[in-house]
């Protein structure tokens, strides 16, 4: 900017916040000023009445010729200042943009929506149906205006966006705000899926608390939870982003929460939200995720539930349902795994990164410290303190209730249960029937009890090797004909005959590193007959043994090949040095 | 048509009729009808409305009608108005694009308040004269303006105060095809592709200072305040 200095002028770098001009207007139109109020701040609030109304040229000829330095000092690059004549006819051109914006942009994104997206950067070959949902998110950018891509579980809303995010090359970094226990995924999937874009992870107690320190690099993603994007509201609320994505985004269904206002307060080129469930109760919620990915489509809030809420729960009125759907639909999209089922491969793999709670970070430390410390020593003895470590660990990780044999409290303590627990949330919500494999009998329980209490669901059944023929006959049944949602099983619980093809998802909960073996308890759900196909997810724990062991068996066939028999017993073949790097704990993902 | 599941008794229990500007405006229907005020039977009406006696309250094109119960009588009261010819819609959304604030202040669900005075010069305004009103009821005031008509009138505020875009929709026009057709309409407007012109930096002297003509402007656009002394 060129503003004066003692009695000359100066270019000085001044730190600026844009602000959308669709929330400015307004503002600047009611503005109230005082005696303290600039003289540049009053010819802008004139420039927005005249350019709002009547755009007449001598008033804007007479408000050029009067306007202050002050209201244009924005240097170019050659050191001058736009005239205020040019100035204002850009801000009129913005003007007219945005109040002409939306007549267009439904049936463009209407039409993107069969379109295919060529060329995208992302390594991974994308289904049609992806890329479809990437030219609909192509197009959703370029309107400047928002979506809410509402595809059901599993069908890659999180490659989707990647795929978005990977071909933008702004002067703005992107934010995506997710559940503390998919933090770790967003980053592996990230950096999996488009290793050119850095990543910053803003979490943990060591991250940036002011701009100055933050700057975050253009095109970066930065990564954050919901918890701390409330904390950091005032921060990350001053930075201008490029693509905001809010992942699970039923987290703002409620409209006046504290989330839901700071969410909608990020200034952002682009919002997205991602979910699987759009509308879990009421269709306020729909308006609250609306709001934060185009603000003002549905009307305020009041006048939403009179036209649309209260007619279409309260009597089901179709009409109003369909007003709704026709404003509603050019910003959604949504895919059910049964429409895209022949763009599905039979099976589809994919490894869920989770993240650890502070409980379990301070024990995995502990017994990692304890176990190095004491050292492997050789022989036959190495191989048992290899695998009592084995087991240490990874009972830490799936939950410190199960490590320190305790029975409750089970919620918030560990990253892997709250992350599996939305997971099913989702397939139930969805009326889509889970397999839960754990190879822990203490953890089958304490699952069974925690997800029918937290779904509502009257009872999990457990099929594990103590339950009986004629009891375990009649769960597989049950599962088979009676749709129970959810059915936990033992791996060990014996391949004799189980045939459990109605789950259309299978979670591994815990890993058995033998892919033999897991591949046998996936195939109880995937089987000759199947004619759904069925999502099979691995859940690890991120910058812990879980996630290293699963890279290496993902990235070197050999050492999976190399596998033999049904035992883990190839890990206690490593050297020390290979083995500390697979369980030491890496800091930066522990949850705050 | 406005087709509501909350169309019993509609007002009850309300303290104030006309709490936005426009549902206010409704009010001097009554004096377009030949109603001058006092009247004994405005107190009546909205004690009618406030006690619950407005039953089936209903609103369609050109028309609003509702039950109004006098036990152990009953009364069907309608008030039809007259609709916008296409021709007159297209004249009224050719008025109404010119100025954006037009679009802008609909689309957040307020009627400008000058609305009417803006569709002065194309000779229509959307809230009805006396020439485009006709009331029915069955009792025995023969006046055009009874106590029912009174009472329905006013158990319309209540609604129209959330939903301005009922006058619209009783002169034959809906919210989604005004917005559309002032954003259409808006869209096709041509206005000059900016070039930046740029020139060296202003001196230091009256950085800061507006010419006196900025105040005057803001006199124009509506501001008022006087200028700084």
């Amino acid at each position: 900017m060129a503003v004066p200095d003692g009695n000359q002028m100066t270019l000085t770098r001044h730190p600026v916040r844009l602000v959308p001009l669709s929330q400015a207007l307004p503002a600047l139109w009611e503005l109230a000023v005082g005696d303290k109020s600039s003289d540049s701040l009053r010819a802008w609030r004139v420039a927005t009445r005249i350019t709002l109304s009547t755009r007449d040229p001598e008033q804007l000829e007479q408000l050029a010729a009067s306007m202050p330095p002050a209201a244009h000092p924005i240097v170019t690059d050659d050191d001058e200042v736009w005239t205020p004549q040019s100035l204002l006819a850009a801000f009129m051109s913005a003007v007219h943009q945005v109040s002409a914006a939306s007549s267009p942009t439904p049936q463009r994104l209407r039409e993107s929506k069969t379109e295919l997206a060529r060329d995208t950067s992302v390594i991974a070959t994308l289904r049609p149906y992806q890329r479809h949902g990437v030219a609909w998110l192509r197009r959703v950018a370029e309107q400047h205006c928002g979506g809410i891509l509402a595809d059901d579980m599993g069908l890659g809303k999180t490659l989707q966006a990647i795929a978005l995010l990977a071909d933008r090359r702004p002067a703005l970094p992107h934010l995506v705000v997710c559940p503390t226990s998919v933090l770790g995924n967003w980053a592996r999937e990230l950096h999996r899926f488009a290793p050119d874009l850095a990543v910053v992870r803003h979490h943990g107690p060591e991250r940036a608390g002011r701009a100055e320190e933050a700057q975050f690099a253009p095109g970066a993603v930065v990564i954050t939870s919901y918890t701390l994007m409330l904390r950091d509201i005032d921060l990350l609320a001053e930075q201008d982003w490029d693509v905001v994505i809010l992942d699970e985004a039923q987290q703002i269904k409620n409209h006046t929460s504290q989330t839901a206002r700071a969410a909608r307060a990020l200034p952002a080129q682009v919002r997205l939200a991602l979910t699987g469930t759009p509308v879990e109760n009421r269709l306020s919620e729909l308006w609250s995720i609306m709001n934060f990915a185009n603000p003002g489509i549905l009307g305020n809030h009041r006048r939403f539930t009179k036209r649309f809420s209260e007619p279409i729960e309260a009597r089901r009125d179709t009409h109003a349902a369909e007003r709704l759907r026709n404003i509603v639909e050019p910003f959604l999209l949504r895919r059910m795994k049964s429409e895209v089922a022949t763009d599905l491969p039979a099976k589809q793999e994919s490894i869920v990164a989770c993240t650890l709670t502070a409980e379990q970070a301070q024990l995995y430390r502990a017994a990692v410290k304890q176990a190095t410390d004491t050292g492997f020593g050789d022989g036959f003895e190495r191989h048992g303190r290899i695998l009592k470590l084995l087991t240490q660990l990874k009972q830490i990780c799936n939950h410190p209730a199960q490590y320190l044999k305790q029975d409750a409290p089970l919620p918030n303590r560990s990253g892997k249960l709250t992350r599996a627990t939305e997971m099913l949330a989702e397939a139930v919500d969805e009326g889509s029937q889970s397999l839960v494999f754990t190879q822990y009998r203490a953890m089958g329980d304490l699952l069974a009890e925690h997800l029918a209490s937290e779904l509502n669901l009257p009872r999990v059944p457990f099929l594990h090797g103590g339950v009986r023929q004629a009891d375990r006959d009649r769960m597989v049944d049950r599962f088979q004909t009676e749709g129970t949602p959810i059915m936990i099983v033992s791996l060990k619980a014996g391949g004799t005959g189980l045939n459990l093809t109605a789950a259309t998802n299978v979670v591994h909960y815990d890993r058995w590193w033998n892919p033999a073996v897991e591949d046998q308890a996936t195939d109880r759900a995937h089987r000759i007959g199947q004619d759904k196909p069925v999502d099979v997810y691995k859940l690890v724990t991120g910058g812990t043994l879980e996630e290293r062991i699963a890279d290496l068996l993902e990235r070197k066939r050999s050492i999976a090949e190399a596998i033999t028999g049904t035992g883990e017993e190839w890990i206690s073949r490593l050297d020390d040095t290979q083995l500390r790097k697979l369980i030491v704990l890496s800091e930066d993902v522990v949850a705050e | 048509m406005i087709d509501r599941d909350d169309n019993r008794r509609v007002g009850l229990g309300t303290g104030r009729f006309g709490q936005s500007w426009w549902g206010k405006q409704w009010l001097r229907t009554l004096e377009e009808l030949g109603l001058r005020y006092p009247d004994g039977r405005l107190p009546k009406a909205r004690s009618l409305v406030t006690n619950g006696h407005v039953d089936l309250l209903h609103v369609d094109s050109g028309e609003v009608s509702g039950w109004v119960d006098q036990p152990p009588k009953s009364f069907e009261a309608v008030v039809r108005v007259r609709e916008f010819s296409d021709e007159e819609w297209q004249r009224v959304y050719d008025a109404l694009s010119t100025q954006w604030r037009n679009l802008a202040e609909l689309r957040e669900d307020r009627l400008p308040s000058d609305i009417d005075r803006q569709l002065a010069h194309i000779g229509l305004s959307l809230f009805p004269t006396r020439a485009d009103l006709t009331t029915s009821c069955p009792c025995r005031d023969r006046t055009g303006v009874c106590v029912h008509i009174i009472a329905l009138q006013h158990a319309f505020t209540v609604w129209f105060d959330d939903d301005p875009f009922l006058l619209p929709l009783l002169r034959g026009g809906d919210r989604d095809s005004l917005l559309s057709a002032l954003r259409n309409r808006t869209a096709d407007q041509v206005v000059p592709d900016p070039t930046p012109v740029t020139r060296p930096p202003a001196a230091v002297e009256g950085f800061y200072g507006a010419g006196a003509g900025l105040y005057e402007l803001e006199r124009l656009a509506g501001y008022t305040f006087s200028s700084r002394s």
